[in-house]
């Protein structure tokens, strides 16, 4: 073989191993901008949803619908109290001091919105949260009974229009009549027996339809879609607060099923728990206080104990309905000693 | 020297230049990709301080009766400090979710200003030494009102909050 014959070979060879390697270089480049960019967005989104929580979580008896980028919003609240949400397949954040109602997924076009309304027994506890989408239709069902329009008449007066719920009479949910469906996810309270779904909810895959079904204001019973039909989960007991709307309640409405519902009464019991503990230990201080100043009368009306046995009721409540029953006779008791102690002219328990 | 040495001195000396420019660009992207991390770090921790405030200005275990009105603003129970920072030393855990890598102190201003009338409610540092005017930190400073209800009385104080 000629010299030449061989250097053209060469040459060719030569053009071909730096351009895979340039390609390679290109490759690895876009694919590493690609991650990073998706990584960056996913840490802005949940910047931003952190910011969100925490600052609304502040501001009470307001709805606030939030402009988002597109994305799929996941929460978790087990047993074990972990409390986590994240977005598509971001990593958790957790949320296990904030109170919020919610379904395990929400998906997010372009708005996300929440409802802050706050939780006093008879102290205040803290900011419950409820979150919802415009990607979710509720549906409130309801019959021509007393209870059901005493349900309505609430919701009307408390919920903010701005959410996406449609109020319609049984028959004419389940006929499908004078209402369209057009959102990926469904949520339906029953304020009456539960009947046949319609068509278009059986249709729909079983995880993206929710139903409760309210049977007083202090229960309510889970549901879940199998197939063509609503199989009963779990009950949940419900808490009176001393104050209307009781958001309590309310959480009922926005949570996926009783573990979550239950899960974030605990994040609100825990909260309580600890103020409890505060306002006995304060409570402690105000005796001293009227001491030292010669306010006999004021010293006397201070029982420091209200707030202990408030504590214990809390950290043995299993959250069935007797116990939530003391906790609120407790809370009731406090709530008139203070009115009480106000009235002679001295500082209120809380 | 022969055709074909110099070819590939050619060659060689292609390559290595061609090997220099793209240390430097991926050198400059580097850079580049650093800054932004740097500066999204410096937002999320800036963020990160307001919402600390904010959790801490309206904490309910620190903030004056609302009842009969809904109005009173940036007004701690002076009553509440020191069962507060009793709960919160308790319950370490619990708080660290709420505040994270921060302290958060209130002084009284006026009419008292010495060190009696200061109380540290919670500090928690990244290497959990106390932290030293080296300490990297976001200071925010809030003027709230301290109100004894027992006496009636209100003072003037700052609460002051330094994200880690």
């Amino acid at each position: 073989m000629k010299k030449a014959q061989v250097s053209v070979p060469f040459q060719w060879m030569y053009v071909l191993i730096a351009g895979a390697v340039i390609l390679m270089l290109f490759i690895t480049f876009v694919s590493r901008q690609k991650d990073s960019s998706e990584k960056q967005l996913s840490i802005e989104v949940t910047q931003k949803l952190n910011n969100i929580f925490t600052l609304t979580a502040q501001s009470t008896k307001t709805f606030n619908p939030q402009r988002m980028s597109p994305a799929e919003l996941h929460f978790s609240c087990d047993k074990d109290d972990v409390s986590q949400y994240w977005i598509g397949k971001g990593s958790p954040e957790s949320i296990e001091t904030i109170a919020v109602f919610a379904s395990s997924r929400i998906p997010i076009e372009k708005q996300l919105d929440t409802w802050t309304w706050p939780f006093d027994m008879p102290f205040s506890v803290m900011n419950v949260m409820f979150l919802s989408s415009p990607t979710i239709t509720t549906f409130v069902v309801y019959d021509d009974e007393p209870f059901s329009e005493t349900i309505r008449t609430k919701m009307q007066e408390d919920f903010p229009g701005e959410f996406n719920v449609i109020d319609i009479e049984i028959d004419d949910f389940t006929n499908e009549r004078g209402y369209s469906l057009s959102t990926p996810l469904v949520r339906m309270i029953y304020l009456t027996d539960i009947q046949q779904l319609p068509p278009r909810i059986q249709r729909m895959p079983d995880q993206n339809v929710l139903a409760v079904r309210i049977g007083s204001e202090r229960t309510a019973t889970y549901y879940k879609k199998q197939g063509n039909q609503l199989i009963e989960d779990e009950a949940v007991a419900i808490i009176q607060t001393l104050d209307d709307p009781n958001p309590a309640f309310y959480g009922v409405f926005f949570s996926q099923n009783a573990e979550f519902y239950q899960c974030t009464m605990r994040k609100i019991f825990k909260r309580m728990s600890l103020l409890a503990g505060l306002y006995e230990a304060r409570a402690d201080e105000m005796k001293r206080e009227y001491l030292r100043n010669n306010q006999r009368e004021c010293e006397l009306l201070v029982d420091p104990d209200l707030f202990r046995q408030l504590k214990q009721m809390i950290d043995s409540c299993d959250g069935g309905q007797s116990c939530l029953g003391q906790i609120e006779r407790a809370s009731e008791h406090i709530s008139q000693r203070s009115a009480i102690i106000s009235n002679q002219g001295c500082a209120t328990l809380w | 020297m022969v055709k074909g040495q110099v070819q590939m001195t050619e060659t060689i000396g292609i390559v290595i230049v061609f090997s220099i420019l793209i240390v430097f660009a991926l050198l400059f992207f580097s850079r580049i990709q650093q800054n932004s991390a740097d500066q999204q770090r410096t937002l999320v921790a800036g963020e990160k301080a307001v919402s600390i405030s904010f959790s801490a200005l309206f904490l309910p275990e620190l903030e004056c009766s609302k009842i009969g009105s809904d109005d009173i603003k940036d007004c701690i129970d002076v009553l509440k400090l020191t069962p507060a920072a009793d709960v919160i030393n308790e319950n370490p855990q619990y708080y660290f979710k709420l505040f994270g890598y921060s302290t958060i102190s209130i002084e009284e201003i006026y009419p008292v200003q010495d060190p009696t009338h200061t109380w540290v409610l919670y500090s928690r540092t990244r290497d959990s030494q106390p932290p030293t005017e080296f300490t990297q930190r976001a200071r925010t400073p809030i003027p709230v009102a301290l109100y004894n209800p027992v006496t009636g009385d209100y003072a003037f104080g700052v609460m002051t909050i330094d994200a880690y």
